[in-house]
């Protein structure tokens, strides 16, 4: 029992954290867009530019380095979740 | 009393000394910088010194300018700044670049119409001048931008230089050689949150800051290159109409230097060729309302237009704001 809550808790926390990492970079983002099917060219303001920023947001949220990534508007929530959890955790500079 | 004519009697401008590539942009994940370059055309920006101030890039392109006239400041009347970086909330910082310069018969003022100020300015120079209300100003567009930036947003960090242009403007009892035909201004400030420095003004004040990048400029990247292309290739179109302008006649188009993707776009659009394109954007960068009076000097030079050639000159911007204006040899 005490498994499954904590499954349900850290998948919260991470979707809270992506959810904040893309508010961050595209502040007129729409929670109730959220679904693991967006693809992030439908992200409002999504450009090739602001893309960096997000990473950004990501490394800072997750704490893994995404330094030789480059993220494309063809990509969904979900491929970016799965780049995070093929990820190195962060080092710290 | 005849009809008075406008006319653009000289350019000059000023670029800091410092250079900066896109390799130096090392806060940025290097996998992305290839990017800046693929995505805006820009390869190097000027950056001023941290002693230089908006002001002192106006008053280098003012001096620059007047030489290249051999006309002594005190023969001004006014003096328009363009600048959404002003040296301080207030006073102008027109009135520092006129004490300086020596402009002591001259007016000053700023004007803000952000990236479109350049032109904004020509366009109340020649008002000022076909009415009979000054006989000689001296409009600059002068934008620090490096100040404004936040150094970890890579939407708007690898985008801006700092540098000043300037043209000096005449009135002529004939329509000689660099005459301004015609200028279009136009807004719309239901766009006013599209590009914007937060903090800072009255709608919120420093003391009332709680996200410390309220400070910085920002901007909806898509959505302006959106407007730009629209609203460039339009004013161009309805510049050319209202002239009776041919695309065989226009030597050269001095567009705002923003990205080099969107010149390319209203090339397309507007059926002109791109080799007509002034691009110093690769070089210096965006230095917002400066970098059409840059581009313009830049191509400035004695013997480049010939009788009946004509330069339009087109910027857009915060406000949203866009004109342009139709400059006659």
């Amino acid at each position: 029992m005490g498994g499954y809550f904590n499954r349900i808790l850290k998948r919260s926390i991470k979707m809270n954290n992506m959810i904040k990492a893309i508010k961050n970079a595209f502040p007129d983002f729409d929670e109730s867009q959220y679904t693991g099917d967006l693809m992030l060219g439908d992200i409002p303001d999504w450009d090739s530019m602001n893309s960096v920023n997000f990473l950004n947001e990501l490394e800072d949220n997750f704490n893994v380095d995404l330094n030789d990534i480059i993220l494309n508007g063809n990509q969904t929530l979900s491929d970016v979740a799965a780049i995070i959890k093929n990820s190195n955790p962060k080092k710290n500079k | 009393m005849g009809e008075i004519y406008t006319r653009l009697i000289a350019t000059g401008s000023y670029l800091p000394e410092r250079i900066i590539s896109n390799h130096e942009l090392t806060q940025f994940p290097q996998a992305c910088i290839k990017l800046i370059e693929e995505k805006t055309g820009i390869k190097t920006r000027r950056i001023a010194e941290q002693a230089e101030c908006t002001s002192d890039l106006g008053i280098q392109a003012a001096y620059r300018c007047l030489e290249k006239r051999r006309m002594r400041a005190s023969d001004l009347d006014a003096i328009i700044l363009s600048t959404s970086s002003p040296d301080r909330i207030q006073p102008a910082t027109a009135t520092r670049i006129q004490s300086t310069i020596g402009a002591i018969n001259a007016f000053a003022f700023d004007i803000n119409s952000v990236c479109s100020g350049g032109i904004y300015g020509i366009g109340i120079a020649d008002s000022f001048i076909k009415s009979g209300f000054c006989n000689t100003v001296l409009v600059i567009a002068a934008d620090l931008y490096s100040r404004f930036l936040n150094p970890e947003d890579f939407s708007t960090f690898p985008y801006f230089g700092d540098g000043a242009g300037a043209v000096l403007l005449e009135a002529s009892p004939d329509k000689k050689d660099g005459i301004i035909i015609k200028t279009i201004l136009m807004a719309d400030g239901s766009g006013a949150d599209v590009i914007q420095v937060p903090a800072g003004g009255t709608k919120l004040p420093f003391n009332l800051i709680t996200e410390s990048k309220d400070v910085f400029f920002k901007m909806k990247g898509k959505r302006v290159y959106a407007f730009a292309i629209e609203k460039g290739s339009e004013i161009i179109s309805m510049l050319m109409s209202q002239t009776g302008s041919s695309k065989e006649e226009i030597k050269y188009i001095v567009a705002h230097q923003a990205n080099i993707n969107i010149l390319r776009e209203i090339s397309s659009l507007t059926g002109i060729d791109f080799d007509k394109f002034v691009v110093t954007v690769d070089k210096y960068g965006n230095t917002a309302s400066a970098s059409t009076l840059i581009a313009l000097d830049e191509i400035s030079r004695p013997g480049n237009c010939s009788h009946g050639d004509k330069i339009i000159m087109v910027a857009f911007g915060g406000g949203l704001s866009w004109a342009a204006t139709l400059i006659e040899y």
